[in-house]
């Protein structure tokens, strides 16, 4: 059982390392990582994380389906 | 999840955290409800939440909305021609939504948005908007193939911007055909998710564009900054902001939601209202029996012509009302036009229930009074029927077999 739960951390741990690795970006340069997400159990203040020297943002979003509700 | 209130919320949020950064709110397609009426119309309550989710956009920023397939029909009526364009209207894009008359006029296939950034310079973003091409669009509009004119339009995009971002509302199984087709986008943010297993969907790079996918009904609001990097161009970082129930709703955000559901609710409270009220009135003997403008109703005309009115009677004219009685919420009094006959169109009210003997032979009160031949006659029958039974509204009608079943 522990075996399983350490392959289990294992892997996920390579999975995150995957996603974490730089990509391609915009105009052929280095991105700093690839995505990642904000949130479960993270505090509301902290969610935006630091001021990281950005020089511009885009928030996107869709398929909201005609709906202004929070479901759930 | 998601909502209106804990977006503004994390909106508000970031811009308080990142003070002075520029950012851009857009929203990647399919954001109206695409629920259709009987025949294909934006039923009145649909258009009603919808005109008050394109006043959330309005009040709450959204730079930039890609207008595709699923908004089309209500759109529509915001891009009739010859009218100034509206605030919201001057937000939509479409690169491949195009007019095919001149009642219409399609928005632009992108715009561009200058930023002023920290350090005072200035930066423009171009963007694009795509959209697949079904749900089929209405009368007027057709819809090219994204991919093709996205090739086309990039490069233009790219030649008055810094940054070219496309938003499109395609399958993301077809993302990568869009980017390999046309290199001059920079960044692909791509609304394709039919189902809340699509909340969340790994980025992928094609060629030299990125590809984000938005969250099922932006259960994660997506965030992609942008970093200047030293050999030119940019670099980026995604990221991916959980709407959970830890975001507090922000609270004229959330009052303007339940606004919105209230006028919905109401809306759809009205129509059923205004159907019941005529369907009571239309039983009243006020109106059964109501003989202005030279009619005299088809009792009258039973007494001479008993074959045809035991036909009529239980054929589908006269049991024309019987389908308004199952779509409460479609009603609007236009329909009494084609599903009741009614003797004043001013008074369409006063209209009586189907489709009675006077609403095809015209009114027959002289000929009750004084029977002879030559009343009734129908001069044009192709397109007495046409009036009601249109493309829209009765796309498979056939006159030929139709006049077999109900030929008196």
């Amino acid at each position: 059982m522990n075996k399983l739960k350490l392959t289990v951390v294992l892997v996920g741990l390579l999975l995150c390392s995957l996603m974490m690795r730089p990509t391609v970006g915009v105009a052929g340069q280095e991105s700093r990582r690839q995505f990642e997400l904000v949130g479960i159990s993270m505090p509301f203040a902290d969610r935006a994380g630091s001021d990281d020297g950005a020089e511009f943002a885009i928030h996107f979003m869709g398929d909201t389906h005609g709906s202004l509700d929070t479901c759930g | 999840m998601g909502g209106l209130a804990r977006r503004v919320s994390y909106s508000n949020l970031f811009s308080e955290k990142m003070k002075g950064l520029p950012s851009l709110l857009v929203d990647g397609g399919n954001y109206l409800t695409d629920e259709r009426g009987y025949h294909g119309e934006v039923r009145p309550d649909v258009a009603v939440k919808d005109e008050w989710i394109l006043n959330a956009y309005e009040k709450y920023g959204v730079d930039v909305a890609n207008l595709s397939s699923h908004e089309l029909r209500y759109a529509a009526r915001l891009l009739k021609t010859g009218s100034e364009p509206s605030s919201i209207v001057r937000r939509l894009v479409s690169a491949n939504i195009v007019s095919e008359s001149k009642e219409f006029s399609a928005p632009p296939p992108f715009l561009v948005r200058e930023l002023t950034l920290r350090n005072g310079g200035k930066l423009k973003v171009a963007i694009i908007g795509l959209t697949e091409a079904q749900p089929a669009p209405p009368r007027g509009f057709r819809i090219e193939d994204p991919a093709k004119v996205a090739a086309s339009v990039a490069q233009t995009a790219k030649k008055t911007a810094d940054v070219v971002v496309a938003l499109a509302r395609i399958k993301q199984s077809d993302a990568r055909r869009v980017a390999e087709l046309a290199p001059a986008i920079d960044v692909m943010l791509v609304a394709g998710a039919d189902s809340v297993a699509e909340s969340f969907t790994p980025p992928q790079v094609a060629g030299r564009t990125q590809i984000y996918f938005s969250s099922f009904e932006t259960r994660m609001l997506g965030e992609l900054r942008f970093y200047r990097q030293s050999g030119g161009g940019f670099g980026t970082r995604a990221r991916y902001i959980s709407l959970d129930d830890v975001v507090p709703d922000d609270r004229a955000a959330l009052d303007f939601a339940n606004a919105a559901k209230a006028a919905e609710e109401q809306t759809r409270s009205a129509t059923k209202d205004l159907l019941e009220d005529w369907l009571s009135k239309s039983r009243s003997d006020a109106v059964k029996t109501q003989t202005s403008h030279g009619f005299t109703g088809s009792a009258a005309c039973a007494g001479c012509h008993q074959g045809q009115y035991v036909k009529w009677s239980s054929g589908p004219h006269a049991h024309a009302t019987d389908r308004l009685v199952q779509k409460v919420f479609e009603f609007e009094v236009g329909c009494l036009s084609c599903h009741a006959s009614n003797r004043d169109p001013k008074q369409m009210l006063q209209s009586i229930q189907g489709i009675d003997c006077e609403r095809c032979h015209g009114p027959g009160a002289e000929h009750a009074s004084k029977p002879a031949t030559g009343y009734g006659r129908i001069v044009d029958v192709k397109s007495n029927c046409l009036s009601c039974h249109t493309a829209d509204t009765s796309p498979r009608f056939d006159l030929q077999s139709a006049m077999t079943t109900v030929k008196h």
